[in-house]
């Protein structure tokens, strides 16, 4: 170790540093109004397919799919900001160990549970409804969680 | 003398002899706290001159700890950095480290 670089300079340095990192996050109204838009998008897809024909179908369709693209963009113009801004936050910043395991789980029962759906109903509708308040609930989950960080 | 990462793991009271100087370790250390980061946004934010993080960022890369990429903005070059898992494994390892030294070194200043 330098001769200057004592364990509690390193140490007081390495935290502050990261911290200065750390502080780049995705803003909590971007997340906030992604947990709508996407459930949403994909419940008013899915009610399309549901619906026998007609112009409900292509407005609530037409609906589903603006929503869904709109998530895109908002997504795309963010990672452009990260990257013109030089710094790309860490996603699972602030989550422990633990409680990436816990969000790997819950992806893998929400991914069984659409196929589930899919192949007890036999309707993509149905599928796509059980998609949208499943990550509404994921989404809903992780703003309680942000807050209590 | 190019540092391996045995070598470098091998320091005394668990530190990483890799992260002993301050470019290194604020380099690793802002890497730890975001994705990945673009050379000129660390040189504001770890305030390191360009040619010292050049040197330190390939350091780590030669002992796998940093990973560097060449990319775009618009047409002007830049390059980025990130930790690796196992950069990422070894700063964590260090810091615990520096955390004990640290509490040991007060507790000593007490008695």
């Amino acid at each position: 170790m330098d001769r200057d670089l004592s364990p509690e300079l390193a140490l007081d340095t390495a935290l502050t540093t990261r911290r200065a990192a750390s502080a780049h996050r995705v803003p909590p109204k971007f997340a906030a109004v992604t947990a709508v838009i996407a459930p949403a998008g994909f419940i008013l897809l899915g009610a399309s397919d549901l619906v026998d024909g007609g112009s409900g179908r292509a407005i609530l369709g037409g609906s589903g799919v603006a929503l869904l693209v709109l998530q895109i963009a908002l997504f795309v113009g963010l990672a452009i900001g990260w990257r013109r801004d030089g710094v790309v936050p860490d996603p699972t910043q602030g989550a422990t160990v633990r409680q990436r395991w816990n969000r790997l789980w819950l992806t893998l029962v929400g991914v069984v549970g659409y196929a589930a759906v899919w192949v007890v109903t036999g309707r993509t509708g149905w599928a796509l409804i059980y998609a949208g308040v499943a990550l509404g609930v994921a989404a809903g989950g992780d703003q309680l969680a942000r807050r209590r960080r | 003398m190019t540092a391996t990462p045995e070598r470098a793991e091998a320091g005394r009271s668990g530190l990483n002899e890799a992260f002993t100087t301050m470019p290194k370790l604020k380099l690793v250390a802002f890497l730890a706290g975001c994705s990945e980061a673009e050379f000129g946004a660390v040189v504001d934010h770890c305030e390191i001159n360009a040619s010292t993080l050049s040197k330190a960022a390939t350091a780590l890369e030669e002992i796998g700890y940093v990973h560097i990429r060449k990319g775009h903005v618009g047409r002007r070059p830049r390059t980025w950095f990130s930790l690796t898992a196992k950069g990422r494994t070894a700063f964590d390892k260090h810091l615990l480290a520096l955390t004990q030294l640290t509490e040991q070194g007060r507790t000593h200043e007490a008695h």
